[in-house]
């Protein structure tokens, strides 16, 4: 069971790689990764960039001059150390966190939507009010109860609309809160080490539902993990972050990561 | 409604029936119902009361006034609770006015009121003043428990303010206005009963106790005081049911 699972996600990677390979001959000849992007989807995409990213957090320098630049439309997996700064990267971008100088070039007018290392559920509200809760005013309430059940039958819980959260197991929480980020209309996904904690079975699948209701729409994905096989698994791209201040130690494909 | 009755139940019904065996032998001691009087006396009493003309007039003053101080204390302990669970600051300056509100003996409250207000307003004074530091203690305290990591989502994902208010503050501090509700209840009734003997306004519990206690009328002043206990009991009831049906998502 595990094992046939385990094979379609290798074969979903491997489809990745190969349409990903001229994404790093682009890399290294400098050009900016948002043209080869168009090559792959017929969508036109601006390239997301930070440029001279300063932010210090209590007397520590977490980046300094920090440069970045990511594709949309794929997923970016961000590797580093524990507390190296990674989850303040993500805030700045999601415009949580200001940064201390520096600008954000892409990210202006994009809508994000996040997946947080716990779900994060509103306990009192059911599943599909859940969903709902971050579904925008320019959407009528059938719109989004529409909306709301479309996600909640992708992963898996249609029995469960109107259950609490109290009564789900945690695998089934997290999915509830895959389903929220994608029924909001946004242009990212940040995900903030949402994986922690669950069995390896468990993250086995999360991973498997979150590729499958990806690949519908190629949603710009932006994963922050300390774990390396999770990047593996997940990412079309491998950003390996050094300890503050931050520097981009390598950006590479999934398959040679080669750890130091 | 089906009723099953539990063990819990017969225990209970055990307790109301040995509360009533040490009336009923109080009364065959003391033989005069001057002293105590025999509970089925009273209790024929409670409904010769309740077929009076003036009672839904005396027992409706009495709901209304309480009812009326505790929509008061109730909206100004949310707003006053609210702005002291967020901010700190307001939470220090506001806390000796609780400590000292909650710490004055009600006779004063009810002295001064009687000095400074018409008989009708003293004892919906009193109620509020009594219930007011239960409600505004416990919403402070509902504020404060709301979990950081919910509010922080909901910002992430850009939920307006007003919706963050409503569908994630209110509902995370319901279960503490509850419990906060149910005590000021428990309190007020007694506080606006004591207000209305002294204050003697025409309609209301209170004033009738006062008149049967004049004419040592025992019988009377215990059926009026069965009386208070069953609304008191009443609007328990009433909290507790709001409550199941309110946070059925604790449930499980």
């Amino acid at each position: 069971m595990t094992k046939s699972k385990a094979g379609n996600l290798q074969m979903d990677s491997s489809q990745i790689e190969s349409s990903k390979i001229d994404s790093s001959q682009m890399e290294s000849s400098k050009i900016n990764s948002s043209q080869m992007e168009s090559s792959k989807i017929d969508r036109s995409h601006m390239g997301l960039q930070i440029k001279d990213l300063n932010k210090s957090f209590n007397g520590v320098t977490l980046f300094k001059d920090f440069n970045l630049s990511l594709a949309e439309s794929t997923i970016t997996c961000i590797l580093g150390p524990s507390g190296c700064g990674k989850s303040t990267l993500l805030n700045i971008m999601g415009k949580v966190i200001l940064p201390d100088s520096g600008s954000l070039i892409g990210f202006e007018d994009k809508i994000f939507s996040y997946i947080f290392q716990e779900p994060r559920l509103l306990p009192w509200k059911t599943v599909r009010d859940n969903i709902e809760f971050v579904l925008g005013g320019n959407m009528s309430p059938s719109q989004r109860r529409s909306e709301a059940d479309r996600l909640i039958h992708k992963v898996q819980l249609e029995g469960f609309a109107n259950y609490y959260p109290s009564q789900l197991s945690g695998g089934m929480r997290q999915r509830v809160s895959i389903a929220r980020a994608f029924a909001c209309h946004s242009d990212i996904i940040l995900m903030d080490e949402p994986l922690n904690g669950l069995d390896a079975s468990l993250k086995q699948n999360m991973i498997e539902w979150f590729s499958q209701i990806w690949k519908e729409d190629r949603r710009t994905v932006i994963f922050v993990t300390h774990n390396v096989d999770e990047a593996q698994l997940l990412g079309d791209e491998i950003i390996v972050l050094s300890n503050p201040p931050v520097q981009v130690v390598k950006r590479t494909l999934p398959s040679n990561v080669g750890l130091s | 409604m089906k009723i099953s009755l539990t063990k819990k139940h017969y225990i209970s019904i055990a307790s109301v029936v040995v509360m009533l065996a040490i009336w009923q032998s109080a009364a065959f001691y003391f033989g005069s119902a001057l002293i105590v009087p025999q509970p089925k006396d009273t209790f024929l009493t409670v409904f010769k009361l309740i077929g009076d003309l003036d009672f839904i007039q005396v027992v409706g003053a009495t709901v209304l006034r309480g009812l009326f101080g505790f929509f008061i204390s109730a909206v100004l302990g949310l707003f006053i609770g609210v702005l002291s669970g967020l901010r700190p600051n307001f939470n220090t300056f506001i806390s000796p006015f609780l400590v000292t509100i909650r710490s004055v003996p009600v006779i004063s409250l009810i002295l001064l009121a009687l000095i400074w207000f018409n008989p009708n307003v003293v004892p919906i004074f009193i109620a509020m003043l009594t219930m007011f530091p239960f409600i505004c203690t416990n919403v402070a305290d509902g504020i404060k428990s709301v979990d950081p990591n919910l509010i922080q989502m909901a910002n992430f994902y850009r939920v307006d303010k007003r919706k963050i208010l409503r569908c994630v503050y209110i509902p995370a501090i319901m279960p503490f206005i509850i419990s906060g509700a149910s005590s000021a209840m428990g309190i007020g009734w007694r506080a606006i009963i004591i207000g209305e003997v002294l204050s003697q306004p025409k309609y209301g519990i209170g004033t009738k106790m006062q008149t049967a206690q004049t004419y040592l009328n025992v019988e009377a002043v215990i059926a009026w005081t069965l009386i208070a206990i069953i609304i008191s009991f009443a609007f328990e009831k009433i909290i507790r049911l709001y409550e199941k049906r309110v946070l059925k998502w604790r449930a499980q």
